[in-house]
């Protein structure tokens, strides 16, 4: 073992000597810089569209535009369930969770200076609403007014209990509503077509968080430096460089100190590292399988009895062994850190006789049933060529024979939202961090269940009708639970394991948390 | 063989390259016999390094890559010859018509082929493959689309150079149709020079479809393919031996593919064959 290492840590030093010569100009930038102790390099897969808070949908975008932008709660560390103040200082809901008010801060600046009042957050909120970006459905249904300079409400059509942990979301980042205008934005009805900011939100901010843009890129690197008139403590670097570097690059820049934080890496490459700090999380990011519930597609697929023999001749431990530390089995649709998440116990387990006995009332005589994957991609550090191979072998195990459709991203996307592939292996991460979110999509006639072929079923549709109403914490889980059950039980999907979310940091790094929302965030690092 | 009995099979760089591919074919022959595991069962512990058990460890699956290795060479060879027959057939009758016609048909096809050729092989390979979708046997596809036109090119200059002489135009005269013509009276004098080239394009041809594997447009997974499995090292490159062995087998068999195109030139060109008598 004693040689086998040797020779590894060659290796990596080899490659690694090849990867700093290739990227020498960083390299001379952030060592430099890194002497002065005020300099973080981020190593991250890039996969943000935008950094106009109101636009932007991704957890790369999110991690920047948490540094960037104040929301008037927000969350520490890992939680991202139980908001705490940020611009609003306290906030009430009336007894039916139909109005939330708001009391904002009186000590909030944004970086140019201006005072941050209700106008600027009820400017952004509408923005929000009405530019109807790929987040604009979180304002769907919500209402907000400003009472008095320092007072903001929100009202929704229908109780919303999620409101508080909606407006924590970076895409309420509240921006500087008198800049953003004078250079194009619109916040009103129309602003689809009028709005004209989100270039000028990719080049300059306009927040009042504690750094500031100051280098733009969707390919390249990110650069943010500290907002010098932030109106709370002074962040820990002055200045925050965040670089799109690939997965087995990040693990050797963060082993050599090149960067500080890795993002992206899984638990296997983590194994081969020494001296760096580990910070490991669950996500809230479930990796999902689906037989195509709709006939028309496939009459094997559509059949429940197939759906059953693939959810129970399933091994879910292998899973979560082959997606590495830190992974578990996905319960149920809903990941476990929301209200209503089924408890392990609740979880299908494997079961080879029935998964044999359901496939023997089926048609199915042995032919190969398409599985359509992002070929290639990894997400969260699981591959998923891998994944599809493992679960291919699984099923084979009970007669079921895969045929593997690696894709790429993009044509994968479209055969999946079309809805005209036989199975699929997909991941759900949360558009807003909250239950109402899995039975809003997952539901027959959803967006997802619609993916998966899966039209109509009254009694799912008769829970997903209750709970949207309810507004009893308690009453709203049982009613998640029963929700997920029932997916569990009569529907396409296979919810089949958590990843882990781990991010990998050099001992420097003080104060950092994985969170599901913005991964890492880039305020609480010292 | 005939025209020089021994000299070139002396040259050592000949000798090992045939033997390097007879013992690859060999391999790709007695595969299930010789691998010491099933190439797609996840049998192992993943990524485990090379040990007495798994001689080129596991990759992230627990596959032994050895056995995978082994299987590979019934993918990726045959298909590289089947793909380097097709390219000479298509490039072969393309540079004849041209070559012989003349006139109109020879600018066509020509300019044909440099619109294909103008185009880096891979790009366009790639082009190819990932419209028609990624399947193994659309990237051998596309790599004969992007690999005929250097037979094209050759077989029209040899036709070009020797339609006319002698022999040609008095079996002409004699009532010959121009099938004969071509077949049997041009064919021999071609047939030499095209083999060599396939001989050194079957190396470049078994690169290219590694390459497109390696891009995720050609093998599927769980199917072992030499350039897909690169590719799954390339995303742990810290563990060395996922890429390492599979990277061997395409550089052995390329290279000995390399040394038997130039072999079988040194035999089969009358000048460096008379070089070598001499």
């Amino acid at each position: 073992m004693g040689k086998i290492k040797l020779g590894r840590s060659r290796f990596a030093a080899v490659a690694g000597a090849v990867a700093l010569v290739s990227s020498s100009l960083i390299l001379q930038t952030t060592s430099s810089n890194a002497a002065s102790g005020k300099i973080l390099v981020i190593d991250s897969e890039f996969n943000h569209k935008t950094l106009d808070p109101q636009r932007e949908f991704e957890d790369g975008g999110n991690m920047m535009d948490r540094a960037i932008y104040d929301t008037l709660l927000t969350f520490k560390g890992s939680d991202a369930s139980r908001p705490v103040p940020s611009l609003a200082l306290s906030y009430k809901a009336n007894a039916d969770s139909t109005v939330f008010t708001f009391k904002l801060r009186k000590s909030a600046r944004f970086s140019d200076g201006t005072k941050l009042t209700s106008a600027d957050v009820v400017y952004s909120l509408d923005r929000l609403k009405n530019i109807q970006g790929n987040p604009s459905s979180l304002m769907a249904g919500l209402t907000a007014t400003a009472t008095d300079p320092y007072t903001v409400v929100i009202t929704a059509d229908q109780p919303d209990t999620a409101v508080p942990v909606k407006v924590a979301g970076p895409e309420f980042g509240v921006v500087n509503s008198k800049l953003v205008a004078a250079h194009g934005g619109y916040a009103l009805v129309g602003a689809v077509t009028k709005d004209k900011a989100e270039n000028y939100l990719n080049t300059t901010s306009a927040g009042s968080g504690p750094y500031m843009l100051s280098k733009f890129s969707l390919t390249t690197e990110v650069d943010l430096v500290v907002n010098p008139k932030y109106w709370g403590p002074k962040p820990g670097y002055s200045k925050i460089v965040i670089r799109n570097v690939t997965q087995a690059v990040q693990a050797l820049d963060v082993q050599k100190g090149v960067a500080n934080i890795a993002i992206d890496l899984s638990p296997k490459q983590v194994d081969s590292l020494t001296g760096v700090n580990v910070t490991a999380g669950v996500s809230t990011t479930v990796f999902f399988l689906y037989s195509n519930a709709n006939p028309q597609i496939s009459a094997v697929t559509s059949d429940p009895n197939f759906q059953n023999a693939v959810r129970y001749a399933l091994d879910y431990k292998a899973l979560t062994t082959f997606a590495g530390k830190g992974s578990i089995q996905a319960a149920g649709i809903i990941p476990s850190a929301f209200q209503g998440a089924l408890k392990p116990a609740d979880a299908t387990k494997q079961d080879i006789a029935l998964a044999k006995a359901d496939l023997a009332k089926t048609a199915y005589k042995g032919e190969p049933i398409g599985l359509r994957y992002w070929g290639g991609g990894a997400w969260e550090g699981i591959s998923f060529d891998d994944f599809a191979t493992v679960i291919s072998s699984q099923l084979a195990a009970v007669g079921i024979n895969l045929k593997l459709q690696p894709t790429p991203v993009g044509d994968a996307l479209t055969t999946y939202r079309n809805g005209t592939d036989t199975m699929g292996l997909w991941f759900w991460g949360p558009d807003w961090p909250d239950s109402s979110n899995y039975s809003q999509n997952f539901g027959p006639g959803e967006k997802v269940g619609l993916r998966a072929g899966w039209a109509t079923n009254a009694a799912v549709t008769k829970v997903i009708n209750a709970v949207a109403i309810e507004s009893n914490p308690a009453k709203r889980a049982s009613l998640y639970r029963q929700f997920q059950l029932d997916l569990n039980q009569n529907s396409p999907f296979v919810p089949l394991i958590q990843s882990p979310a781990i991010l990998v940091s050099t001992k420097s790094v003080i104060g950092i948390a994985s969170n599901p929302i913005w991964k890492v965030n880039l305020t609480e690092l010292k | 063989m005939k025209r020089n009995p021994d000299s070139p099979w002396r040259q050592p760089l000949a000798v090992i390259g045939v033997t390097i591919l007879a013992i690859w074919v060999l391999v790709a022959i007695f595969a299930p016999l010789i691998a010491p595991s099933n190439p797609i069962a996840q049998n192992y512990p993943e990524l485990l390094p090379p040990n007495a058990h798994n001689w080129f460890g596991t990759d992230s699956v627990g596959r032994d890559i050895l056995s995978r290795v082994i299987y590979g060479a019934r993918i990726t060879l045959p298909l590289s010859i089947m793909l380097v027959i097709l390219a000479m057939i298509v490039g072969t009758v393309i540079g004849a018509i041209a070559g012989y016609f003349g006139g109109w048909v020879d600018a066509t096809l020509m300019r044909l082929t440099d619109v294909v050729l103008a185009f880096p092989g891979i790009i366009l390979a790639m082009a190819v493959a990932a419209a028609l979708g990624a399947e193994l046997r659309n990237a051998v596809f596309a790599v004969v689309l992007v690999a005929w036109p250097t037979y094209a090119r050759l077989v029209r200059g040899l036709i070009l150079s020797s339609k006319n002489a002698d022999y040609v135009t008095s079996s002409r005269l004699l009532g010959a149709s121009t099938t004969r013509a071509l077949f049997v009276d041009l064919r021999p004098n071609i047939s030499g020079p095209v083999f060599v080239l396939a001989a050194l394009e079957a190396g470049n041809g078994m690169l290219l479809l590694s390459g497109l594997s390696f891009l995720g447009l050609g093998a599927r997974p769980p199917s072992a393919e030499w350039g897909a499995m690169v590719s799954a090292g390339a995303n742990n490159f810290d563990k060395w031996w996922i890429a390492v062995f599979p990277g061997l087998a395409i550089l052995t068999a390329v290279l000995a593919f390399n040394f038997l195109g130039d072999a079988l030139r040194d035999i089969l060109d009358p000048r460096t064959a008379k070089a070598l008598r001499e």
